[in-house]
């Protein structure tokens, strides 16, 4: 009985504390894979093998970046999956983006999820990490399990090649070479 | 430092000083819903109802190895990355996580011996 009690108490903490980095994991899900349906999926897996796997998480630090991490494992592993099983998967969710939520001044909102997925997936998660999410690149460079300074490159890679993609409004040709970019990168692995 | 208004910086440090209990763990209050951003920073939307964010180190000084102040750019590009994690970090949690969350701990009850039951132990 008392034992069972414990496990009530401990469970009301661990849900709020649960509950409170939902949004953050949402919103890293969404900018991760562009798409709002596969992100909710994702956060969903995330949780259920987070809490599965409570006994490997060290209390005192930080719940949000142990729960990216797994939710980063999962998206990769799916990532290499549906790369094996069908070529350009990315580009065709690209294609159904999702309706902006609200209206930005400055660039038109697909433009820039489009853009955001057309970035390899190392350097697009670096971009959401840290300037997207706050982290310092220490923090985020824990998450990929990288380097600080390799994280630093792949920010700044990300957002050379994210501004090349803004300023030049994409040719019917550009999307072509793109898709055919993203086949053959299917194709080598 | 690139923030508009540094006292907002301020107000945000008080908001997370006051929402983390004694044990530094997140407490629920009521009021004004907050979110807890990344970095530790905890964010009132009903009092700074704009898109600037909390971002600082305060929060994790527990590592000092964190001297670096997180980063933070200011051109269209950073301001368009913000917008959209804001946007999503800003919804209501949707319900049907509440009703997974549910669902976990009824089964973790129900079946203490599993070695998925949560271990913490205050």
């Amino acid at each position: 009985m008392k034992a069972s009690e414990e496990a009530h108490s401990a469970g009301q903490g661990l849900r709020a504390d649960l509950i409170s980095a939902i949004p953050s994991l949402r919103a890293f899900a969404v900018s991760i894979c562009g798409n709002s349906d596969r992100a909710d999926d994702l956060v969903q897996e995330t949780l259920v093998k987070a809490w599965g796997s409570l006994g490997t998480f060290s209390e005192g630090t930080n719940l949000t970046a142990w729960l990216f991490t797994i939710l980063r494992n999962i998206y990769y592993s799916e990532f290499r999956k549906r790369r094996r099983e069908a070529p350009d998967p990315d580009g065709l969710i690209a294609g159904r983006l999702v309706a902006p939520e609200s209206q930005h001044a400055h660039m038109d909102f697909l433009d820039f999820r489009d853009a955001m997925q057309k970035l390899p997936l190392d350097q697009r998660e670096a971009l959401i990490l840290v300037a997207a999410s706050g982290m310092s690149y220490e923090e985020a460079a824990e998450i990929c399990n990288c380097a600080p300074g390799t994280m630093k490159s792949r920010v700044n890679r990300a957002r050379n090649r994210l501004s090349e993609l803004m300023s030049a409004p994409p040719t019917a040709e550009a999307r072509e070479w793109s898709a055919a970019e993203h086949l053959s990168a299917a194709t080598r692995d | 430092m690139g923030n508009k208004n540094p006292e907002n910086i301020v107000a945000r440090a008080k908001a997370d000083d006051d929402a983390f209990a004694g044990d530094g763990r997140y407490s629920q209050r009521p009021g004004p819903r907050r979110v807890e951003t990344f970095s530790g920073w905890v964010m009132t939307r009903d009092e700074f109802g704009d898109r600037r964010r909390g971002v600082g180190e305060a929060r994790c000084g527990a590592q000092p190895a964190q001297r670096q102040r997180p980063v933070e750019f200011q051109d269209s590009i950073g301001k368009e990355l913000r917008n959209l994690y804001d946007d999503v970090v800003a919804q209501p949690v949707p319900d049907r996580f509440l009703k997974l969350l549910n669902q976990l701990e009824t089964n973790v009850l129900s079946s203490p011996a599993t070695s998925s039951a949560p271990r913490k132990s205050e």
